[in-house]
């Protein structure tokens, strides 16, 4: 992926596994098709004349509601790849969002604590999330999708960096 | 650590240190001597809040039950007192005394109760200060320990509500960076003990031995080294009596004013607008509708009912503003802040006093507002984050209402130098500057799309030391923070502003009354803007953090980190 315009200049970033699209992707079509079927049961009450809605309103929203699912299952992909960190001396990047954007630094001296989460379907896939947090709520830090080794070192690094450059508030 | 009480008036001497050194070895002991004895849930270590506290937090349930009793069965007390007046009572009691029995029975056995209770709470409500620790416990039946540790003490507040101030009693309130809220308070100690720890914790919150208080950071507040608290008409054993530095006093005449022209007088404005201008517009289209005689009758008509539908709504909007202004001058009353060794010391209150100590080096972000009104008068409010006060107003409130002169000094205490030549023109520029003549950097015309209004205003500058955000059009705004206290820092685009080549940038700061950002910026100067700011960030932290808030050992213990991290970074080839 090209370089964003509010990247950083002459930063690499290191992307997520690519099993995390999977991962996505099930989330994705998950809810969709929950979304879906809640959306459908009075479209076929109206089929069947139970109740009678006007055809045309149930099709509209329907057919609205499959193309945003459409569009929204083929950007998982480039949306993943947009995800991207990087460690530098004194901080780590964290870069996310394809259309809404941003980078966020976090100074190793700020964390808190590292905390790595995996799901069912994460685990399933040798996933977790690395989660930064710092004394402010709106730090927001967290990388998903990260190889689970990968996560561990970046734990036991950061906490270590933490450490060594400790300042609390 | 012993409690205050225990130490005995001490005879006035400067050379606390040596107190403190004799305290030590006797309290180590002490301090482990707790742990072991812990399932006894207290011993003698701990000391009991004053006996007159549950009285002072429950008095208005005392209130409320005869209240409540009384309202609710007027008539039956009244019927009472008609039967015990004509001598009724006693002929029924003679004749047959148990219901009366039964029912004194209950009456005493409420009081009794009431009384157990507020006994009990008292008798296990203690307290206990170690070298590291404020521990409350409480509770009768459901048991509370609550820990605090005093190294991460932000503020204390000394609060006194109005009984508290007939019986000379103060609550001590301790906010804590871990915890969202009050992490633990006092409920009731006497005044001056209150004060005396007060500064005893202060004192150990800013790791300041009395031995290192000399070299504590003579450039940013020289005030520091020498000035110590004895305004509070008690000089403890632990302080030394010189005077306090008036920083800032709002003047009742002004405080009255900052209210009436303050955003409740505003909503109500707005309020009677919309009304005038729907009457109006109702008005309008009968003029427009129905021929003119007709027009003279509907008038009065349309008239009387919309006067007779806005007054009943008029009424309760009175009534709550009213209420608003006495609740803000009862806040706001005889509002003082003055300089102490601890830190800022803020005194306010008509009904309820509260004095708040905030140290400088707790202060994340300050920002500088003005309400629309007060533009005319030239007033500004001054408000902070301080990790632990959380997002309600009331307390982060640094000055509720000053001239440009208070804002510039409150600020010139609470804030770090801004380490400029000249640091009144640019706080100027950034309460009433526009475009970017000066040293702002505004929004490029692009921007004009999304921001065709506050352009002139929404912009940043940097200092050595400091960020500044200016914003605000309508409202003027000035929000500063020191590179060190960055938590971290975010730039964000949508598509649109991206398209436009603009962004915004973020500096995250504990929750607190407001966010330090500003968008709409050029997309390269906010890149430019988060780069510096990375970069200074981490290097203002390694040099801040090391002579303030932190012990002798701790600080040791970091200098050795930070030194070994260096020398690996220059090792590895970046």
């Amino acid at each position: 992926m090209p370089a964003e315009p509010i990247d950083p200049a002459g930063i690499t970033w290191t992307r997520v596994d690519a099993r995390y699209i999977t991962v996505r992707m099930i989330g994705s079509c998950t809810s969709w098709l929950i979304t879906l079927a809640v959306v459908s049961v009075p479209v076929v009450l109206t089929l069947s004349g139970v109740i009678g809605l006007p055809l045309w309103l149930c099709f509209s929203v329907l057919g609205v509601l499959l193309a945003w699912a459409a569009v929204d299952l083929i950007l998982v992909p480039r949306r993943v790849r947009a995800i991207g960190y990087h460690e530098r001396h004194d901080d780590l990047l964290i870069r996310t969002g394809l259309l809404f954007q941003r980078v966020v630094a976090v100074p190793y001296g700020r964390l808190q604590y590292v905390d790595i989460q995996a799901g069912p379907i994460m685990r399933k896939f040798g996933l977790c999330v690395v989660e930064l947090k710092t004394a402010s709520a709106a730090t927001d830090a967290s990388i998903p999708g990260v190889v689970r080794d990968e996560g561990a070192r970046l734990r036991d690094e950061l906490s270590a960096r933490g450490q060594a450059r400790l300042a609390g508030l | 650590m012993t409690t205050p009480p225990d130490h005995g008036p001490q005879p006035e001497d400067p050379r606390q240190e040596d107190r403190r050194q004799e305290d030590a070895p006797a309290e180590a002991p002490e301090h482990d001597e707790a742990r072991p004895s812990s399932e006894k849930w207290f011993d003698e270590s701990w000391t009991k809040v004053h006996p007159l506290s549950p009285l002072v937090r429950g008095w208005l349930t005392l209130v409320a039950i005869p209240v409540i009793i009384f309202g609710y069965n007027w008539q039956t007390w009244a019927d009472l007192w008609e039967v015990l007046r004509t001598g009724q009572a006693v002929d029924e009691f003679q004749r047959d005394p148990t219901p009366f029995l039964i029912g004194g029975g209950a009456f005493l056995l409420l009081v009794a109760l009431i009384f157990g209770g507020f006994v009990l709470s008292w008798w296990f409500t203690r307290y206990k200060i170690t070298d590291e620790h404020v521990m409350v416990k409480s509770g009768i039946f459901v048991r509370q320990h609550r820990q605090a540790r005093i190294d991460r003490v932000q503020a204390v507040d000394l609060r006194q509500p109005l009984l508290a101030r007939f019986t000379g009693l103060a609550e001590l309130k301790f906010e804590v960076a871990d915890g969202e809220g009050t992490a633990a308070s006092l409920q009731f100690l006497k005044r001056s003990e209150a004060e005396e720890l007060r500064q005893e914790i202060m004192d150990r919150a800013a790791g300041r031995e009395a031995a290192q208080r000399q070299e504590q950071d003579p450039a940013d507040h020289p005030e520091f080294g020498e000035a110590g608290e004895a305004g509070d008409d008690v000089a403890g054993p632990a302080t030394t009596p010189d005077p306090e530095r008036l920083i800032a006093r709002v003047p009742l005449g002004r405080l009255i004013g900052s209210v009436v022209l303050g955003w409740g007088t505003l909503v109500v404005l707005a309020l009677l607008v919309i009304g005038l201008l729907g009457v109006g517009v109702t008005m309008l289209g009968l003029a427009l509708f129905l021929d003119e005689r007709e027009f003279g009758a509907e008038l009065t008509a349309v008239g009387g009912i919309s006067a007779g539908a806005a007054l009943p709504g008029m009424v309760p909007a009175l009534v709550g503003l009213a209420f608003s202004y006495f609740q803000q001058i009862n806040k706001g009353f005889r509002f003082t802040a003055t300089m102490t060794r601890a830190g800022l010391r803020m005194r306010y209150g008509l009904l309820e006093t509260t004095t708040q100590t905030v140290p400088p080096g707790r202060v994340q972000a300050l920002q500088i507002t003005q309400s629309p009104l007060w533009r005319p008068c030239g007033w500004y409010s001054v408000r902070v984050v301080v990790a632990g006060y959380g997002a309600g107003e009331s307390r982060s409130t640094l000055l509720p209402v000053g001239k440009i002169e208070d804002v510039m000094s409150v600020t010139a205490a609470m804030f770090p130098d801004l380490r400029v030549e000249d640091p009144e023109d640019l706080f100027l520029e950034g309460l009433r500057g526009r475009w970017d003549r000066g040293r702002f950097t505004c929004g490029p015309k692009r921007a004009r799309v999304f921001d065709p209004w506050v352009r002139r205003r929404r912009g940043f500058a940097t200092t050595p030391s400091t960020t500044m955000f200016r914003d605000g059009r309508v409202v003027p705004r000035l929000t500063m923070m020191a590179h060190e206290r960055i938590q971290s820092l975010s730039i964000e685009a949508g598509p649109l502003a991206r398209r436009r080549r603009l962004a915004r940038i973020h500096l995250h700061v504990p929750t607190g009354p407001f966010l330090v950002t500003v968008k709409n910026q050029d997309i390269d100067a906010v890149r430019g803007l988060f780069q510096y700011e990375a970069e200074h960030a981490a290097v203002a932290r390694r040099f801040s953090d090391r002579n303030r808030w932190m012990l002798p050992e701790e600080q040791q213990q970091f200098e050795k980190l930070v030194t070994e991290d260096r020398a690996a970074a220059a090792e590895e080839p970046v």
